[in-house]
């Protein structure tokens, strides 16, 4: 899904997918509940994906993805079609992920050191594994900022112009962050 | 662990697989989702125009955020607050405080973002002004709408003489985009009637309380001659009442169909003459006497009060069935429950079987039938239970019914009291057929009562629908006082019943009484047929019940009429008779499928000359009934001032041993404030009553 830039220049086509979940979020947002449900339907899985990718835990994610999908809920007849749908719902996972940090580390519970290797992952040697998630790991210790910028342009493979989008700053601070990210990640592994 | 400079070492980022997510925690996720979406559905659905209290996220370009430098918010600001209200405070000035008019504009806490989003994302105004032609909304209609629905309680001013200059006043405020009085009836600056085109519309905001109510339509005044004859189905409950004292209490005005002034009237015990026996368990009181908000009318009041027989002769056999959805977790509603049902435990005995079916959240029978003896027990099964979880369609109904089948008493009280905010997910997703159970349920000899709690949830049509179908009563437990009323003091009304199927049916005499009104009982009115035939349902009345109606008459001759006589014929009413009406009532034992009739004549032996010869009861039931109408901007009968119908219900207090009277007395001054007299309402004017019902 491409966010549709505002601006002159010619916006790519919208591809099929893109142009149903705007359908379906022009549905939902007049108040029907069947276009809703489809639309957080297809929405689930990124958005789960995003948080996971974000926390590194399957039940926080679990967590963190339902209490996102509350908030679409309950916001999407106010969501106001200026940015891309896509774009506010990683605003809105995002900054659902922020609270549920902030609340974790008010609640004193501490993350693990070491994210669990997944089944899933160890496919490949056990060693990729590890240092894949090792990097995860100091990925996601990065500040915020950082963390955000990297995993939305290389985790979620976003446009760094998508990126500042959705973290609402200009496009040349995207890549200010990343680039910090590497300095901070140098000194880390 | 490093990076050769040339690789970027986020490039792996890609390839991480993400464990996929439960299914159950996705079903959660979707559910909840859905559930946060309908409930902002229902909450947005009846909103005025504005903005709720509590933003929320409108847009993800949130400018002038991390300027760490030098906070640009504060000039911009002030910039702004420059540009935009000195001028608007010169135009003010310039046009209201030095011109003799009285037109007060409105306070607008005007939301900036209106303006700036789009038509179709802005909710439905509330219908409480005027029906508008749907025109392409700009930014005026938009502020004129948000003043009509966020300005302050302000008197309505009405145009004097100098409506030259008014008209100048509002023609300059639209100019500048200020809301101006929009009436349908004249464009600004238009020809316009006098009285009736230029006030400003009703500024007391209804509230969006997210509570569902049937829309009625107020009844109408009937000509004896045409319809000399009136029925309806009694209604004994009370939940109304409860509703508009809570909204009152919070300083809110209850919209208009939450107010049902038969049941404002019923929630008051009235000292009628009981019955002797349980065979005829029931007999009607009936006085005429001057109404008090217009002299040239009377008032019919009818009163029952049902037999009351000895508690310990009574046998009940009750199912709580409890609503445990997450949205019961508040101090009012599973707290209040509990304790609620801990009063009701307490009135009974070995006699009495209970038993508790939760659903919603977590489902399942909670206690099995036990003997109310073993207090214990039960209160421990209510203490174990727990508001969480979304709704779940357990099967909740048919468990409850089955429960109380098993343990059904065979000359007693078998019922199914089902507590709730307002999820009535029990099990049947579809209110007809959910409706259908409870009244084939009924058949067999299990009631249905329905207590609500809380408030924001409530779907108060279908309590109503389900206690109709059930023979039960549905009552709003607002607080614990309350819940001392409806389960302590009136347990007997409450648990159990005495006579089913209560139909009032009165022909009023033409030759006396030339137009009538029944007061109230909207919800409840009969076809003339369903009278004699057994199979209509109707209302119940509970052991203690007291039961009231008013008629509002319009004697022959007397000048009040509001109908015009005919002109060609139509005089000719039948043999001249003193009587003023013949009450019919029709009623069934609670074993007896076969209906009893009572008749009564009224005669001019019950007429009163004065209210207070007619007694406390009338002048209380009288002023109720006046602050009903008056609450719910009747086109009938708003001609009292709070005042006097104040100094009605002080002079109907008599014993008042609940201290219930003296409570509706606060109630009339806390409306008083919040709905003062001087409030012109749209609806006394309005050519159709379309946009008032």
């Amino acid at each position: 899904m491409h966010a549709q830039m505002m601006g002159l220049t010619a916006a790519p086509k919208p591809d099929k997918a893109d142009a149903l979940t705007q359908a379906l979020v022009r549905r939902a947002r007049n108040g029907d509940g069947e276009a809703f449900s489809t639309l957080i339907a297809g929405q689930y899985d990124r958005i789960y994906g995003t948080a996971w990718r974000w926390c590194g835990h399957r039940d926080d994610a679990e967590d963190i993805a339902q209490d996102v999908c509350v908030k679409i809920g309950q916001a999407i007849a106010r969501f106001d079609g200026r940015s891309a749908f896509s774009s506010w719902v990683y605003r809105i996972t995002l900054n659902a992920v922020r609270d549920w940090q902030r609340a974790r580390a008010r609640r004193g519970r501490h993350a693990d050191a070491y994210a669990e290797v997944w089944p899933k992952e160890a496919e490949a040697e056990q060693e990729a594994a590890a240092t894949s998630s090792q990097l995860w790991e100091a990925v996601r210790s990065l500040p915020e900022k950082q963390r955000d910028a990297v995993l939305l342009v290389y985790a979620e493979q976003l446009s760094h112009a998508e990126a500042a989008t959705i973290m609402g700053i200009k496009e040349a601070t995207v890549s200010f962050h990343v680039f910090e990210a590497r300095k901070t990640l140098r000194g880390l592994l | 662990m490093s990076f050769p400079e040339d690789k970027d070492p986020f490039e792996a980022l890609k390839s991480g697989a993400v464990p996929p997510p439960r299914a159950a925690a996705r079903e959660r996720a979707l559910n909840a989702a859905r559930e946060a979406f309908d409930a902002e559905q229902k909450k947005t659905a009846q909103a005025p125009k504005g903005k709720p209290a509590g933003g929320r996220l409108m847009s993800i370009i949130n400018s002038l955020k991390g300027i760490s430098i030098m906070d640009m918010r504060i000039p911009v600001g002030t910039a702004a607050i420059a540009l935009l209200v000195l001028p608007l405070g010169w135009q003010l000035y310039n046009t209201t405080s030095l011109t003799p008019t009285s037109q007060v504009v409105p306070q607008v806490n005007q939301p900036v973002e209106l303006a700036a989003t789009d038509a179709d994302a802005a909710p439905e105004p509330a219908p409480v002004t005027e029906a508008r032609e749907e025109t392409a909304v700009d930014t005026e209609v938009a502020l004129a709408d948000q003043a009509e629905a966020v300005a302050p309680i302000a008197p309505a001013p009405v145009m004097s003489e100098e409506s030259e200059v008014g008209r100048a006043t509002a023609a300059n405020k639209m100019a500048v985009g200020m809301p101006a009085p929009v009436t349908s009836a004249a464009p600004a600056g238009g020809m316009m009637a006098e009285s009736v085109a230029d006030y400003m519309p009703p500024s007391q905001a209804v509230v969006p309380s997210g509570d569902e109510f049937a829309a009625f339509d107020e009844q109408r005044l009937k000509v004896a001659a045409e319809e000399p004859v009136s029925t309806f189905s009694l209604d004994v409950d009370t939940a109304s009442y409860a509703y508009a004292r809570r909204q009152l209490e919070d300083g809110y005005v209850p919209e208009r169909d939450a107010v049902r002034i038969e049941e404002l009237i019923n929630y008051f015990p009235y000292a009628y003459p009981a019955a002797d026996s349980a065979d005829v368990p029931f007999k009607p009181t009936v006085m005429v006497y001057p109404t008090p908000w217009n002299e040239r009318t009377q008032i019919l009041q009818i009163g029952i009060k049902g037999f009351e027989p000895p508690v310990a002769d009574t046998r009940s056999n009750l199912v709580f069935l409890i609503d445990t959805s997450g949205s019961m977790d508040e101090p009012d509603k599973l707290p209040l429950l509990k304790r609620a049902f801990g009063l009701l435990l307490d009135q009974l005995g070995t006699n009495d079987t209970v038993s508790i079916v939760t659903y919603a959240g977590s489902a399942g029978v909670a206690l099995k039938p036990t003997s109310a003896d073993n207090k214990a027990e039960i209160m421990a099964a209510l203490d174990q239970l727990y508001a969480g979880g979304s709704t779940a369609g357990a099967e909740g109904i048919e468990l409850a019914y089955r429960l109380a089948e098993e343990a059904h008493i065979a000359d007693g009280t078998n019922r199914v009291i089902l507590a709730t905010d307002g999820d009535f997910n029990v099990g049947i997703d579809d209110p007809e057929k959910l409706k259908d159970l409870i009244a084939n349920k009924r058949a067999s000899g299990v009631s249905l009562s329905v207590l609500g709690f809380g408030r924001g949830n409530l779907d108060d049509a279908t309590m109503q629908a389900l206690a109709q179908n059930g023979n039960g009563n549905a009552s709003n437990i607002s607080s614990f006082a309350e819940a001392k009323k409806v389960l302590v003091e009136e347990i007997g009304g409450t648990l159990h019943t005495i006579a089913k199927d209560v139909k009032v049916q009165v022909e009023f005499n033409p030759a006396v009484v030339s137009e009538y009104r029944l007061i109230g009982y909207e919800t409840r009115a009969l076809n003339r047929e369903d009278f004699n035939n057994d199979a209509v349902d109707a209302g119940d009345v509970g052991a203690g019940t007291t039961v009231t109606a008013l008629y509002e008459i319009t004697p022959v001759g007397s000048g009040g009429e509001l109908v015009d006589p005919l002109r060609y014929g139509g005089t000719d009413v039948g043999p001249a008779s003193e009587e003023i009406a013949f009450l019919k009532m029709r009623y069934k034992l609670p074993d007896s499928e076969v209906s009893q009739l009572i008749e009564q004549p009224v005669t001019a032996s019950v007429v009163y000359g004065d209210i207070a010869e007619a007694g406390v009861d009338a002048q209380f039931a009288a002023a109720v009934a006046a602050f009903g109408q008056k609450l719910k901007s009747s086109v009938y009968g708003t001609a009292m001032n709070w005042d006097e119908v104040e100094a009605l219900a002080q002079a109907g207090r008599g014993t008042d041993e609940g201290g219930y009277r003296a409570e509706f007395i606060r109630l009339v001054d806390m409306a008083s404030l919040l709905k003062p007299d001087t409030h012109t309402d749209v609806c006394h004017v309005s050519v159709s009553s379309e946009e008032c019902d």
